[in-house]
């Protein structure tokens, strides 16, 4: 599983679970993530993603769990405690990313 | 950016059988991180508290890694792999934590006489909700297969990784595999069919048709003896009209094709279709073959065994997955690939064994694909394939190894040493 993820992901709105785990995928996390209103999971960890963070992800008030870790991801991500409903959140070895929670 | 080599489970089946045994659930995943310093450091790690009483797992992922190095070692140049055991078994304190250093010892043999330069401190975290206890330990009593197994399997992993000779080709089915199955006829035809007229009769127009009936009419449709001729002598009564009564009034006949079920001519279809991509992507690069969205939409219109027809409320659906196969080089993918020369068997091996699922961009409903849920009503809501663990063991094994023997393409190993379980963790009130 090697390539980019699509925005055209953005179209499938009924998507509760979104998992694409330990390939070689590059490239960013699509904004149109932000179209995905019920996402409650979603896991890119072991990827090559890069890029920073996307703020759309703060959209995504149903998201329970975020696996994002051991990616190349850069920059910071303000204000990730504003998940109401996160319940797992794991960025591990994700280089030069800085978080801060605002719980 | 870390390096994690999942080793799955050894299942040494009734019959001898080795096979590996895909572990879906990623609470029994174990794994391999290596680092890269002036040697390699691996550590191998065990997540779950299941995991720990799956000896055989266990055991032979050790034994993996051990072979690993056996047969690496001696072809480094400067290669120093140090394997650190690292399990975070929460209730599995009391499970003979510090008794098994004999065993281990048996297991590794040559273990002790590998230079370390540098102990691995280690620590353990979890994806799971609550709070573990961590302690290093390993199962206390195993059954794993014998030993001489495991090395013909990890002789065969080595010959895998390394046997670049191998054509892809070769022993792979010429034909495109066929949906329906087909079987060959197993006895003779009982009867032969000429292949001469048997119906259409000759019609001999003449200016003064006249009946002439007096030879027998022959029509021998299923001879059983020899080869059977059809003489047809019916002369027509009726002399033919060579102009025509009257001219066509109506809508010619039009030559192109209808879709099956559609009601509606193959341009049509295809015009509609790409009028409601047009709505959601770049006009352009859906038609065009080099990018995965004309791909997509090339396979929708032309190679998609459904058909769809563009009323299809679901179709748009089934584009974006075909989009997302295309993106993420699906004819590459190890499981259930569109792919004709793939020869994995899609639907039969976890994580999409049950429920069955079918290869990708099949004809199948595309919730029917591997990875793919949906709910009742047929919307996708749920994507989910990973890497497969074969997937992943093979392509980083083959990493690791080329590494390991030139050490000169170690660059996706970190160059230094880190503790590696920086975890966080947040939790909602």
């Amino acid at each position: 599983m090697a390539g980019i993820i699509p925005t055209e992901i953005g179209l499938l709105t009924d998507l509760e679970r979104w998992g694409m785990e330990r390939g070689n995928l590059t490239g960013t996390i699509p904004t149109e993530i932000a179209s995905l209103s019920k996402l409650t999971f979603l896991d890119f960890d072991f990827n090559q993603l890069t890029g920073s963070l996307t703020t759309q992800l703060l959209s995504l008030n149903l998201l329970e769990q975020l696996d994002l870790n051991d990616n190349n991801f850069s920059g910071s991500i303000n204000g990730i405690g504003v998940f109401p409903s996160m319940k797992f959140l794991q960025v591990r070895q994700v280089s030069s990313v800085s978080m801060e929670t605002s719980h | 950016m870390g390096l994690i080599f999942h080793i799955p489970g050894i299942d040494i089946s009734m019959d001898g059988e080795a096979r590996f045994k895909q572990q879906r659930d990623e609470e029994q995943f174990s794994s391999l991180i290596c680092y890269r310093q002036s040697f390699i450091i691996c550590l191998f790690t065990t997540k779950q508290l299941d995991f720990a009483f799956e000896p055989n797992i266990f055991l032979n992922s050790i034994r993996f890694i051990y072979h690993t190095m056996l047969i690496n070692l001696p072809f480094a140049k400067l290669t120093l792999i140090l394997a650190a055991v690292v399990a975070s078994v929460p209730a599995c304190a009391a499970v003979g934590s510090s008794g098994s250093n004999d065993e281990e010892r048996q297991v590794f043999p040559r273990l002790r006489t590998i230079q370390t330069r540098q102990q691995i401190s280690s620590s353990a975290a979890e994806k799971t909700g609550a709070p573990q206890q961590i302690s290093s330990s390993v199962p206390e009593k195993t059954e794993a297969p014998q030993q001489d197994t495991v090395e013909i399997l990890m002789e065969q992993m080595l010959l895998m990784s390394m046997d670049t000779t191998i054509d892809p080709t070769t022993d792979l089915p010429s034909a495109p595999p066929s949906d329906s199955p087909t079987e060959s006829p197993t006895g003779s035809p009982t009867e032969l069919v000429t292949m001469g007229p048997t119906t259409a009769a000759t019609a001999l127009a003449t200016g003064a048709p006249s009946v002439v009936a007096s030879e027998p009419i022959i029509t021998t449709l299923a001879p059983t003896q020899g080869d059977a001729t059809v003489i047809d002598t019916e002369i027509p009564s009726v002399t033919p009209s060579l102009r025509p009564t009257d001219a066509p009034t109506g809508t010619p006949p039009t030559l192109t094709p209808t879709v099956e079920g559609c009601g509606i001519s193959a341009d049509v279809r295809r015009q509609q279709i790409l009028a409601l991509l047009d709505s959601v992507a770049d006009p352009d690069l859906i038609r065009d073959d080099s990018t995965t969205l004309g791909q997509a939409t090339t396979w929708l219109l032309e190679n998609d065994p459904r058909k769809i027809c563009p009323g299809v409320p679901k179709i748009l659906q089934r584009w974006v997955l075909a989009v997302l196969y295309f993106s993420t080089g699906g004819d590459e993918w190890f499981q259930c690939s569109a792919n004709l020369l793939a020869d994995d068997p899609c639907g039969f091996e976890e994580p999409f064994a049950s429920p069955q699922k079918q290869r990708f961009l099949s004809g199948f409903n595309e919730c029917e694909w591997a990875g793919i849920t949906c709910d009742e009503e047929l919307c996708v809501t749920e994507i989910e394939f990973g890497m497969s663990l074969w997937e992943l063991s093979v392509d980083r094994f083959q990493r690791i190894f080329d590494c390991s023997w030139s050490f000169t393409d170690c660059s996706f190993l970190p160059e230094t040493y880190m503790p590696p379980f920086m975890l966080t963790t947040h939790r909602a009130e």
